[in-house]
């Protein structure tokens, strides 16, 4: 890709995340109350965020569903879960998973 | 919380995600060599625009041809979810001064954002989170720009069994947050409903627009449950 379309990517990119992050961010600065519904939905999101960043990056780390044994980020996953349950420690998650990924690979790559 | 201890305590925190965002970088440099873009593209990317996975989403774009319009267009609605950790965030910045939100937004993130969330469920009462959120973006850019640029300088000569094995940082930094958050049966059916309907959005709607919908449709579907068993006076 060439440099000045490049640049123009990145500038497009950045502005529309930054609209994404900043306009809600604001009804902080207003002291905004919000329903109690829309605060329970509200409390609903981060399990929903990190589920649906994790279930796609396990089951479906190209792109499509991989339910097949040669799929190794479903063992990867499976002891990253078990990790986090006995260590509740988030360096030992990323080091069981990644470690693992790369082990196996290695052996059955 | 005085001002110095909330950095210092978001900056700690934050150091296992940094690890995390150190392989994810590494990752990201490599497939944006791989696709062609400059490495100081790919820095600058990480810089202003600091969205993992959107920029995994540009490179796979820029792979098929896509055009500008496309990508900035799939990029928006892919982190439409920003505007949904923000709401979920403004609760707790009430007390923050309104001049360092308008900077501060630009620091919200997946990862940033997981941790502030553990760290109110530790400390309900907590003050000043805006420090807090500061000291965790401290550590997010210390880690992933630098580690973008060793991974588009590594390039190719990063072996491919490493760039294999990175791609699973994010997975697993998420599983570490997301497992110790189901606490009930509506959070197990939040995260299923969510996990499946992000990955049918990923197949049948068009780029960045699935995982946006399965996360507001779960997260509705939980909400109403638990406002539907709230004890009202009526």
């Amino acid at each position: 890709m060439e440099t000045g379309t490049a640049l123009v990517l990145t500038a497009g990119m950045a502005g529309v995340t930054y609209c994404t992050r900043l306009p809600l961010f604001l009804l902080a600065i207003w002291q905004v109350r919000l329903p109690l519904l829309l605060d329970l939905v509200l409390g609903e999101i981060p399990v929903a965020a990190f589920a649906a960043i994790v279930v796609p990056g396990v089951l479906a780390p190209h792109g499509h569903v991989d339910l097949h044994p040669s799929n190794l980020y479903l063992y990867a996953g499976l002891a990253s879960a078990a990790a986090v349950v006995v260590s509740r420690r988030l360096v030992v998650t990323i080091a069981v998973g990644v470690g693992l990924a790369i082990l196996l690979r290695q052996l059955f790559g | 919380m005085s001002g110095e201890v909330g950095i210092v305590r978001g900056a700690r925190d934050t150091l296992p995600v940094g690890f995390a965002l150190l392989l994810i970088g590494l990752a990201w440099g490599y497939l944006a060599h791989a696709v062609g873009l400059p490495w100081w593209i790919a820095v600058l990317m990480s810089l202003v625009v600091y969205a993992g996975p959107a920029q995994f989403l540009a490179a796979a774009l820029i792979t098929i041809g896509a055009g500008i319009p496309a990508i900035v267009a799939t990029t928006f609605v892919a982190n439409l979810r920003y505007s949904l950790f923000a709401a979920t965030l403004v609760p707790l910045l009430r007390d923050a001064p309104p001049a360092r939100l308008v900077p501060l937004a630009h620091v919200v993130a997946d990862g940033s954002f997981a941790v502030t969330l553990r760290h109110v469920a530790a400390h309900p009462d907590g003050r000043r989170l805006d420090l807090y959120l500061l000291g965790s973006s401290i550590v997010g850019f210390a880690t992933f720009p630098p580690a973008t640029l060793a991974g588009a300088l590594l390039g190719s000569s990063l072996p491919p069994l490493l760039a294999y094995g990175f791609g699973f940082a994010s997975p697993a930094i998420f599983i570490g947050f997301l497992v110790p958050l189901i606490r009930d049966r509506v959070a197990a059916a939040v995260a299923v409903l969510s996990g499946a309907a992000t990955v049918l959005g990923n197949t049948y709607l068009p780029a960045g627009t699935g995982p946006v919908l399965a996360i507001v449709c779960a997260s509705v579907v939980g909400g109403t449950i638990r406002w539907r068993r709230e004890p009202r006076s009526s």
